[in-house]
């Protein structure tokens, strides 16, 4: 038989949890805004789509720095 | 990120007011190393003539674009060159919090002078050379700043009440393959824009 997990373990792996599961989000929703916007301006200014794409080339250097 | 970003949540007045001093100087000097880079490779690339090549150009940044996709999705194994380098902590104890912002931003402006993290980094250069425009080099170095200094100004954001730096930068280490993920999907994007300039027979 496993005993229950006492609330000692289980507050702080909860807590931690949230933060990753708040940073994933955020990580992932400005790639998805950004190119999302690129989508409709890339339409009438073609080479707005790079600086678009180089905008989230520089978000995804933020994990090491 | 770690240096700059105390607990806001829980500051107030001039704990937040130096925060914002200090992110926005990070901002402004990083922007302006960028501009200065970017407009001297897109220098470089319009007295090599680059900017007139058309579909060349295209090809050279596609597949430049490709290969870094085909690393980060594990594909192959090519290596990154890079600069193994971060920039100096210790800036902080010598010059004080503002001066140490200034010169963090100084230093990651350039670019390349610290750890690139993924293979598209290297789309930036290769896009402002292969443009040939010192305009649109600096555009889009400045534009890869404005995302990697967006990650400061949003640090309060991803971190709930309480938590503290240390846990922010777990979290994002631990976000490392959703982060490799939108990275490729940049790529991927890029890749569907210069096809789409290649089609209308434009060049970069």
């Amino acid at each position: 038989m496993h005993e229950a997990p006492s609330l000692l373990v289980t507050r702080p792996l909860h807590r931690e949890n949230a933060v990753d599961s708040r940073v994933r989000r955020v990580v992932i929703a400005i790639p998805a805004i950004v190119i999302g916007a690129g989508t409709v301006i890339v339409q009438s200014y073609p080479r707005l789509g790079l600086i678009c794409a180089a905008v989230v080339l520089g978000w995804t250097r933020l994990v090491g720095t | 990120m770690g240096a700059l970003t105390p607990p806001v949540q829980a500051a107030r007045g001039k704990r937040r007011r130096s925060w914002l001093v200090n992110v926005t100087a990070f901002t402004v000097a990083g922007a302006a190393t960028s501009l200065l880079a970017g407009a001297a490779l897109g220098y470089l690339g319009m007295s090599l003539g680059l900017g007139h090549i058309g579909a060349p150009g295209i090809a050279v940044v596609f597949a430049v674009s490709t290969l870094a996709a085909v690393r980060e999705l594990g594909w192959s194994a090519i290596p990154l060159p890079q600069f193994p380098r971060q920039t100096a902590g210790i800036w902080a104890k010598r010059t004080g919090p503002t001066w140490a912002a200034i010169l963090w931003g100084i230093d990651l402006g350039f670019f390349g002078t610290t750890w690139l993290t993924f293979a598209g980094a290297w789309l930036v250069p290769v896009l402002a050379l292969f443009a040939g425009s010192p305009a649109f080099g600096a555009g889009v170095f400045v534009a890869h700043w404005m995302g990697r200094a967006l990650s400061v100004w949003l640090a309060p954001v991803m971190m709930p009440a309480g938590a503290d730096t240390l846990r922010l930068l777990d979290a994002l280490t631990h976000s490392r393959r959703a982060t490799r993920l939108a990275h490729v999907v940049a790529l991927a994007w890029t890749c569907a824009v210069l096809l789409a300039l290649a089609v209308g027979g434009g060049s970069l």
